[in-house]
């Protein structure tokens, strides 16, 4: 309990400031007299603004689904990534507590680089390793207004990285919040979480501040844990009826686990975690369809890690062994080899030393690919030497390493778009932006680290009316980059309108992803200096663990995506039915490859690589309904099916199929009760499939909300009960979330 | 409609536009063209300001009064500020009119026996002005359109949209409260005094479908049109404006009063004073124009062909 004092101490002290800060914009006071050129007839500040305005979605050239506030609260999610599960298509875990992931058409891992995120149209992308750090993020769930995820690639639109979808974050202006809002949540093992908002209004000016603490002991089985305070700041000027600034900061600070109990090259340990932001956009709006914005930002991700120890030789041996065996194991699918390493598995337990030489022979007999055999030698080599090793005093077996994990990305950007409207069929958007990307990763890129990248963007897109019933959407982005040069991802779309209530649409999409800085400029390991006495290792006396090593020359990868989709809009509020069906290559891939022989001298058969390897497809169907049941409830349902061909992986990584059911009813204006189904079937994440870890997930969650008026103040509760039915895993097989109960309390204050 | 097209052509002739100077020409010339008939009278005109409304509003007066009067025409120059005691003698007429509330509150100050037509200025300052009684009659034009006119019309334009939310100082509650309309539900929201104006809003969005902006300045002003805007938008509920300039900054719709159209119902009220009928009680005017945002109707999924109704002028009487 000890670690979340420094967070509640950080928010009565942002309480004391906010609170005072904290104006009410409509207290009666003097009410001036109306005037009929004030209050009747002189232009007033356009609030409304085209990029403020979402075009329905019906309208949409891509398969888009929206979050609103509206389900964001209805969801009960308590984190970003949670939603994600209503998104058909998405895959959303959390190896351990802080560092939630989610990805699109699979692929995820801990770093899932292929998603663009943007938040107020700021690109939250690590350049270093790829990812968002979503469990770090300097932004509160309560400050978001909408997120729309654009299921498919689109980088004419939302720039480089758009590769298989675009996550757009869009949080409140800061006139949308009055008072001081205050709220709590508890609940699961031992989860808690505080947020504090102030806000301040003036004739021109709307401000902003949140902070939050959040807590988080993790998963019950594991030594998982998380600690986040986060303070972001919004401030909305309106320097004319035309022009507005907005100006946004955020810092968040915090820590999570990180490496397992016991593994000296891999030690439990906290990570810092530390990531800020400035933002500011001018933005000229003359009218519904004509529009000006310039954005400049500047976003840096930090990590604050590293260890060093030293360690017994003997078990740095047993390690050796086990990872030997893991590393045969995974290299090849032959059942019979997997016997033989169960079988090496049991022989190396007992220290057997004759059994392991007659593996080693069956091995060799087996003649299968890659070098099963010569990687049971070696066990039989290093068994060897273990006499050896336990005649010598302890002192005398001590190896020594370190490694540091410290990390700073940096990605600043400045932006320029256009929006205009051409005659009555044709509307454009065009634009250009300059990125510089910085990194310094002393132990991830050894003595390579500092570098960067320069992105240079120009896009366009249009789309234009072609008849009363038929739209076209056209449109491109020219990238070049400092890492694999220049391309053109361009993108098309027809929609049309069948009758007033049924879309169809027609989409082609091409986009690349350029490797992150990590897999151009890798030179990560871990040195081992080796006691004397420990002579094998073909005479060197340091031994290099875990090596990835970049070698360059990659390509970017490409995906091309093709979609055809159908929207029917029944008469009733707000009710949908989306099907969308597509088929998507992928080419290019970056992916590592292990021992591979390189001129690099000190590459060897335990170190990895990136290469590009041979494509992929993947082909399936999604739908999103919202349907509504009497008055009072509605259903709403996402739905997936997808099939991956991928000829050197398994295809594991990509569930078979994945719904989502949110039913929500209102027995009264004040009261919700919401349940809420997922299911996943079998799948990866990618480093998980190593270890086959397939798990499939069923969740069901149970919510009672109520909102109600105390002492003046707009107040509300929830109740939420996770995990219901069974118990599932989540990532990995032994992350097994339990059912649990959070309670949720929230005030309006003044 | 006959009215207003007339309205419009009259206003596209450019002697109207012409400079004060060109006027007295203008009105001899009218003189000679249209025989009087029966009396004259004096005209006393005042207005609050420069303001392109108020010109607007004096130009198509003047331009609809026949040669049976006589002009005497304070201008833009008068300043509402400063004292005329010594000038109370030589400003005076058979009848006055301000056009604008500062205007208005002078004139009524300084000539409590002269009739007054106050124009273009809002209802509740009328209301505040005549507080103090004066012995000659006092009549309006007001800048507002009347709340029910606004939601019939919005009612009639967009039919999915019944309940309307008003949200109002509770220390000032509107008229339009004791009015009902069929096929339309008003829900009154009085806003106490230490009421959050933006809790209110959200409280009043959540049965309604859409909010009736009124003129009250608790409620609608500068500072707090980002807030109730981008609240009510984000509810997906349309405001409807009392005036135009909420259209292009957010609002859905408006029903407003041209300042044009206006000066010529003054213009028929005096004429027909002239011929012996009193002048009537306060009110709205006869006429509206009504401006829609087309961008906010395709963001609500509420369909309309806004250019329909664009720079169009209806009866009071009449439904677009």
């Amino acid at each position: 309990m000890s670690r979340h004092l420094p967070h509640v101490a950080v928010l009565l002290a942002a309480a004391l400031v906010i609170a005072p800060v904290s104006g009410n914009p409509a207290r009666a006071s003097e009410v001036p007299a109306l005037n009929e050129l004030d209050d009747y007839l002189d232009e007033l500040p356009l609030v409304l603004s085209a990029t403020r305005l979402s075009q329905p979605i019906s309208d949409s050239p891509a398969s888009i689904t929206v979050i609103d506030r509206e389900l964001i609260d209805a969801s009960g999610a308590r984190s970003l990534t949670d939603l994600f599960r209503l998104v058909p298509g998405f895959q959303v875990g959390e190896p351990r507590a802080g560092a939630p992931v989610a990805t699109y058409h699979g692929f995820g891992d801990e770093f899932q680089r292929r998603l663009q995120v943007l938040i107020d149209g700021r690109s939250v992308y690590i350049p270093l390793y790829g990812g968002v750090p979503w469990g770090s993020l300097p932004l509160s769930l309560t400050d978001i207004q909408r997120i729309e995820i654009v299921r498919g690639p689109n980088a004419a639109v939302y720039g480089p990285n758009a590769f298989s979808a675009v996550i757009n974050i869009t949080t409140r202006h800061a006139a949308e919040d009055a008072g001081l809002h205050v709220s709590a949540e508890r609940g699961g093992e031992d989860e808690d979480r505080i947020t504090l908002r102030g806000s301040y209004h003036a004739e021109q000016l709307d401000m902003r501040l949140t902070v939050e603490g959040r807590d988080s002991d993790g998963y019950r089985d594991r030594d998982d844990r998380a600690s986040l305070g986060l303070l972001s700041g919004r401030l909305d000027y309106s320097l004319s009826a035309s022009d507005a600034l907005s100006a946004q900061f955020g810092l968040s600070d915090g820590d999570y686990a990180v490496g397992e109990r016991g593994d000296p090259l891999d030690p439990l340990r906290d990570r810092g975690v530390r990531n800020y932001f400035a933002q500011l956009r001018w933005e000229r709006n003359r009218g519904v369809d004509d529009n000006l914005s310039v954005q400049l930002y500047h976003n840096v991700a930090e990590w604050h890690d590293g260890f060093g120890a030293q360690v017994d030789s003997l078990g740095l041996l047993g390690m050796l062994l086990d990872f030997t065996l893991d590393r045969a194991r995974s290299v090849s699918a032959d059942p019979a080899v997997h016997d033989l390493i169960l079988r090496a598995d049991q022989a190396l337990a007992d220290g057997d030393l004759a059994a392991m030489n007659t593996l080693v022979q069956q091995a060799v007999a087996l003649n299968t690919e890659a070098d099963v055999a010569a990687w049971l030698a070696e066990i039989v080599h290093y068994l060897q030497t273990l006499p050896d090793l336990l005649a010598l005093p302890a002192n005398e077996r001590a190896a020594s390493f370190s490694f540091d994990g410290n990390t700073v990305s940096r990605r600043s950007e400045v932006e320029i778009q256009r929006r205009q409207r051409l005659g009555d069929s044709l509307r454009l958007v065009y634009g250009g932006s300059l990125r510089r990307d910085q990194v310094d990763a002393p132990g991830y890129m050894v003595a390579r680290s500092p570098q960067s990248n320069h992105v240079y963007r120009l896009f366009g897109h249009a789309e234009w009316q072609l008849a009363e019933n038929l739209l076209l959407n056209a449109g491109a982005m020219y990238e070049d980059n400092d890492i694999t040069g220049s391309d053109i991802s361009p993108r098309l779309a027809l929609l049309y309108r069948h009758s007033p209530r049924s879309v169809w649409r027609l989409g082609y999409s091409r986009a690349t992803r350029t490797p992150v800085l990590f897999e151009r400029h890798a030179n990560m390991r871990v040195d081992i200096d080796l006691p004397a006495a420990l002579p094998t290792f073909d005479g060197d006396p340091q031994l290099s663990l875990f090596e990835i090593v970049a070698s360059g020359g990659l390509r970017p990868e490409t995906i091309e995506a093709w979609e055809l989709g159908y929207r029917f809009t029944p008469p009733a509020s707000r009710a949908y039915f989306d099907l969308k069906l597509f088929h998507e290559k992928i080419d290019d891939l970056i992916d590592t490859t292990i021992g591979e022989v390189l001129a690099e001298d000190d590459f060897n058969d335990t170190s990895s690589t990136y290469t590009n390897r041979s494509g992929m497809m993947i082909s399936g169907a999604e739908i999103e309904a919202s349907l509504p049941a009497g008055a009072h409830t509605r259903l709403r349902l996402g739905y997936a099916y997808a099939n991956l061909w991928d000829v050197e992986r398994d295809a594991t990584s990509l569930p078979r199929q994945s719904l989502s059911l949110l039913l929500t009813h209102h027995p009264t204006p004040a009261d919700t009760l919401s349940a809420e189904f997922y299911y996943v079937s079998d799948m990866a994440w990618m480093d998980a499939s190593e270890r086959f870890d397939l798990i499939s997930t069923r969740r069901f969650d149970l919510r009672y909300a109520h909102r109600f008026r105390w002492r003046g103040a707009d107040a509300h509760f929830s109740l939420q009960l996770e995990n219901l039915i069974e118990k599932s895993s989540e990532y990995f097989s032994e992350n097994v979330r339990y059912p649990s109960l959070y309670l949720r309390l929230g005030m309006d204050l003044y | 409609m006959h009215t207003a097209q007339q309205s419009r052509q009259s206003r596209r002739q450019p002697a109207r536009r012409a400079a004060p100077i060109a006027l007295p020409g203008l009105l001899a010339l009218l003189a000679l063209l249209v025989a009087p008939a029966g009396a004259t009278a004096e005209l006393l005109l005042a207005q609050s300001g420069d303001a392109s409304a108020y010109r607007q509003t004096r130009e198509a007066l003047l331009g609809d009064l026949s040669a049976r009067w006589q002009i005497r025409d304070l201008g833009a120059e008068w300043n509402a500020g400063e004292t005329t005691a010594a000038r109370r003698g030589e400003v005076d007429g058979d009848i006055a009119t301000a056009i604008g509330s500062d205007a208005c509150t002078r004139l009524h100050r300084e000539l409590p026996d002269t009739p007054l037509l106050c124009l273009l200025l809002p209802r509740a300052n009328f209301n505040d002005i005549i507080a103090t009684p004066a012995r000659a009659v006092r009549s309006a034009l007001y800048i507002d359109q009347p709340a029910l006119r606004q939601l019939r019309v919005a009612r009639h334009l967009f039919p999915q949209l019944r309940r309307f939310s008003l949200l109002y100082d509770a220390a000032k509650p509107p008229p339009l409260l004791d009015a009902t309309t069929p096929g339309i539900e008003l829900i009154a929201h009085p806003l106490a005094a230490d009421d959050n104006l933006l809790f209110s809003l959200r409280r009043a969005l959540r049965d309604s479908d859409a909010l009736l902006a009124i003129p009250d300045k608790r409620v609608y002003n500068r500072r707090s049109l980002r807030s109730l805007l981008l609240t009510a938008y984000r509810a997906r509920k349309p405001m409807i404006g009392y005036a135009k300039p909420f259209v292009k900054a957010g609002a859905l719709m408006s029903l407003h009063t041209r300042p044009a159209a206006l000066g010529s119902e003054a213009a028929g009220l005096l004429e027909s004073w002239l011929d012996g009928t009193p002048l009537p009680q306060p009110g709205h005017p006869r006429h509206y124009a009504i401006a829609i945002n087309p961008g906010i109707a395709r963001a609500l999924a509420l369909p309309i062909d806004a250019a329909d109704y664009h720079d169009r002028l209806y009866a009071a009487e009449e439904l677009p």
